[in-house]
């Protein structure tokens, strides 16, 4: 089918990753991820990135978008593209049987989306719209994007994700900034529950093959850490966050132990914590955030004060390395792109260092940085 | 102990390849001479262990005066930082718990090899436990009655499924919410969940249930070693089965104006567990399937439906579902939907074409039913890996009919644009109807209106 007939001369020497994991071999679907170094840290544009991932799946110079959709769920598959500060992930689940077709689809989504500009207006910019309208009602997703600003101020990390119209983007912003990401040395492919001869077969018979040589972009350096605050008034309830940088690789299993410490029973505060998150970057640099939570606002202060002198005073995390490694399994096998390997031996006490603070919602009433 | 049969359903790989990992995902169940079985998909390259049990009781075992004891387990083991939770947390095991209908499910996560650890701590902390101290107690009815005011006032669209429930099957076991409700779960004392246990939580009524990278024979052996459950008679454990539900058209509205949408569910008898049309109502579920407005991608799928929603807007979103239980079932549809004057029309337009189930659904809304059912159940089976209360409820609650993808499909595959218009013909056309809903409802008709679109006069 599709691509089984063409006949390109195979490169020797692949620039973009191909990994296949039988993980889910006897299982009838199969997943496909096509991850590109293109998140929002890289943009030059704010919410260019986001732009960009949702006019995946839109036409491309083979099929409109609307082909795409009423040909792939007859053939029983989904596709979705997402977007964070690192990457912009384009994923497809499907019966096995259609890979070819799969591999095919993303590869003229890489190659040649049409970037026609009624689909800018029309479907793009809505959609973009819903992203943020979701996010912004959430005051930790909000509070989120303000520990990013405060940590990284405007170099790549800090700037936001979701497009909010700040800055103008256009249509050949979009287009350029899918030629700089869009490149063999950019992307890597992931799938599982396939065989990797087969995919390995496939892509080297699609566009992706084809795909323009560029640069890696990756950034891999850790990017100067501020310990700084951002406020944000809002309605609605009260959050107070706390942001810990990891500035090398070394710092990166301790805050992944502290996180399923923190989240855990473990912690005898972990009541008092929302949501606590570790995002790794290039297994070299991340952030660790914890959110506290509620509608009023001096509960959230004390709760935040608490946790706080807690980490100050020192934590013994090292109860929670098994509960760590655990939390990383799941996410391994629940997700398509592998999940770095945790190297625990080391994690013992935990005491805070230097630390970011956002406080979103009264702020009137919820604590400044220099007073927990 | 001796093992007295055992049942080797082999799954077979749709993939074009065999090899490494042939053995992988395959169900084996073991049944113990004192009732108890132990089932398990094993996956050696699966990066965790799920290990857990699984009554054959849930929420229709209850009655309406211990409403929500099967929550007050559940989040004794599963939720909120309990001395369980804690010391679990201290071995690096992960606890999740959930009641549906007809069963309920304890879970442990933990790495490979720690299997036999994670059944010692279900033994220690749930199957050993035949009642909670009252401080224990108060702490989890604390849990359970924030968890259920937060369910309340935010989570509209179950809440919705929860009263489509109670009115469809009003007055038999399947009206009853899982969760319990807040008057209640308030009134339960440590006595309620301590003889529910002793009714319920039996040899009989358990499956030791294993998912991932977990070894059949390694789990047997670990059971028989370390699992004891109170072991009842037969007779006795007939005698707590619950009563046959049936489904009654009615409807139940819940308006409130300070929501700012509508939250409908609408929904005709569907089929049992072990009706053999129940992998034809899921196809015909699945052809109207889910649209999401706020996805460009889903606006664009194969529904006719659509096309008179898209255009002024009737709905945010919607979701068919054909649910079963052991004596019935619902099939219907599930919509949010924030254009509050249109609901006459998002009804009118939904049961428009459930009419033409019966009479004019073609071959290419089937096999994209079809395509989308089978990609639905794949997924599933991945799921399973990380999680053993999936299995958990396949077996139980379905006997495990459907756990052989292969066979499966290949039934989906002989299924026929006539047996799609006979089903509905029999289940749809003219039949009665349940609906709930909550949230801004002033423009949901009355019920004859509604139910007079069930069928036309033209065909």
């Amino acid at each position: 089918m599709l691509s089984a007939a063409r006949t390109l001369p195979q490169r020797a020497v692949r620039r973009y990753t191909v990994v296949a994991s039988a993980a889910a071999a006897a299982a009838p679907t199969a997943t496909l991820a096509v991850r590109v170094h293109g998140g929002a840290r890289y943009a030059d544009k704010d919410g260019l990135a986001h732009l960009l991932s949702r006019f995946n799946f839109q036409s491309t110079g083979d099929k409109s978008a609307l082909r795409l959709v009423r040909e792939s769920e007859l053939l029983g598959g989904a596709l979705r593209s997402s977007v964070d500060r690192e990457y912009i992930t384009l994923q497809a689940t499907f019966l096995k049987e259609s890979l070819p077709y799969y591999v095919n689809a993303i590869a003229s989504v890489l190659y040649k989306t049409s970037f026609k500009p009624h689909e800018l207006v029309e479907s793009v910019g809505p959609a973009a719209a819903y992203d943020l309208a979701v996010a912004t009602s959430d005051p930790v997703k909000v509070a989120e994007d303000a520990l990013y600003a405060a940590t990284y101020r405007s170099a790549g990390l800090g700037r936001p994700v979701l497009f909010d119209g700040v800055e103008q983007v256009t249509l050949d912003d979009i287009k350029q900034y899918a030629n700089k990401v869009y490149t063999q040395e950019n992307i890597e492919i992931f799938a599982t529950g396939v065989e990797e001869r087969d995919l390995k077969r496939f892509v080297g018979e699609s566009l992706i093959n084809t795909l323009p040589k560029g640069s890696a972009i990756k950034e891999a350096a850790a990017p100067k850490a501020f310990a700084g605050e951002v406020r944000v008034r809002a309605h609605g309830p009260n959050v107070a966050a706390v942001a810990i940088p990891a500035e090398s690789a070394a710092q990166i299993p301790e805050l992944q132990v502290l996180k399923a410490y923190l989240a855990s029973p473990l912690y005898a505060n972990a009541d008092a914590l929302e949501r606590v998150a570790f995002d790794s970057f290039s297994g070299t640099h991340g952030l660790l955030s914890m959110y506290v939570k509620g509608a009023d606002a001096s509960a959230v202060s004390a709760n935040i004060k608490k946790v706080v002198a807690d980490l100050k005073a020192g934590l013994d995390i090292a109860p929670a390395k098994e509960l760590a490694q655990v939390d990383a399994a799941l996410a391994a096998q629940q997700s398509a792109v592998p999940v770095e390997q945790l190297a625990l031996d080391k994690v013992a006490k935990f005491k805070l260092g230097k630390f970011a603070y956002s406080a979103v919602g009264d702020v009137t009433q919820l604590p400044y940085r220099d007073e927990l | 102990m001796l093992r007295t049969t055992t049942a080797r359903l082999a799954r077979r790989s749709l993939a074009t390849h065999a090899g490494a990992a042939a053995s992988a995902g395959r169900l084996e169940i073991t049944e113990l001479s004192n009732g108890l079985t132990v089932a398990s998909e094993h996956n050696p390259a699966a990066a965790t262990a799920s290990v857990g049990v699984v009554y054959s009781a849930g929420s229709t075992a209850e009655n309406p005066y211990n409403n929500g004891v099967s929550n007050l387990w559940a989040t004794y083991f599963g939720h909120g930082s309990s001395a369980v939770q804690a010391a679990a947390a201290k071995q690096g095991l992960r606890l999740s718990a959930n009641v549906a209908r007809e069963s309920q499910a304890f879970t442990v996560q933990a790495l490979p090899g720690d299997a036999s650890k994670a059944l010692g701590f279900l033994q220690q902390h749930l199957l050993a436990k035949e009642s909670l101290s009252d401080s224990d107690f108060a702490a989890v009815q604390k849990t359970a009655l924030a968890q259920l005011e937060e369910f309340e006032d935010s989570n509209h669209a179950e809440r919705v499924l929860e009263h489509l429930h109670a009115t469809a099957f009003q007055n038999t076991p399947l009206a009853l919410p899982t969760r319990g409700t807040l008057e209640t779960v308030e009134s339960l004392i440590p006595q309620d969940m301590q003889s529910f246990a002793a009714q319920q939580f039996h040899a009989k009524n358990a499956t030791v249930v294993a998912t991932g990278n977990v070894a059949h024979d390694e789990l047997v052996k670990a059971v028989e070693a370390q699992v004891s459950l109170n072991a009842k008679s037969g007779a006795a454990a007939a005698a707590s089965a619950p009563a046959k539900s049936s489904f009654l058209g009615s409807e139940v509205r819940l308006r409130d104006d300070t929501l700012p949408s509508a939250w409908i569910s609408l929904a005709v008898e569907g089929e049992s567990q072990t009706s053999p049309d129940y992998l034809t109502a899921a196809v015909a579920a699945s052809i109207f399937g889910s649209y999401v407005a706020a996805e460009p991608a889903s606006r664009l799928q194969g529904i006719k439906l659509l096309d008179d929603i898209q255009e002024y807007h009737l709905a945010d979103s919607f979701v068919h579902y054909s649910k079963s239980y052991r004596d019935t079932g619902l099939w219907g549809f599930s919509t949010q939907i924030s254009n509050v004057s249109g609901i006459d029309d998002m009804i009118h337009f939904t049961l428009k074409q459930w009419n033409r189930l019966s009479i004019s659904i073609t071959d290419t809304e089937l096999e994209r039913g079809k395509a989308l059912l089978k990609l639905k159940l794949g997924n599933a089976n991945i799921q399973r890996a990380a999680d053993a209360a999936l299995l958990g409820a396949e077996v139980v609650q379905n006997g495990g009919r459907y756990l052989n993808t292969a066979e499966t499909f290949k039934k989906i595959d002989a299924l026929t644009v006539s047996d799609i218009k006979k089903w509905a013909g029999n289940r749809l056309w003219d039949q009665d109807i349940a609906i709930a809903g909550a949230g801004q409802i002033e423009d949901l008709l009355d019920y004859m209106r509604m139910r007079n679109d069930m069928s036309m006069m033209r065909w």
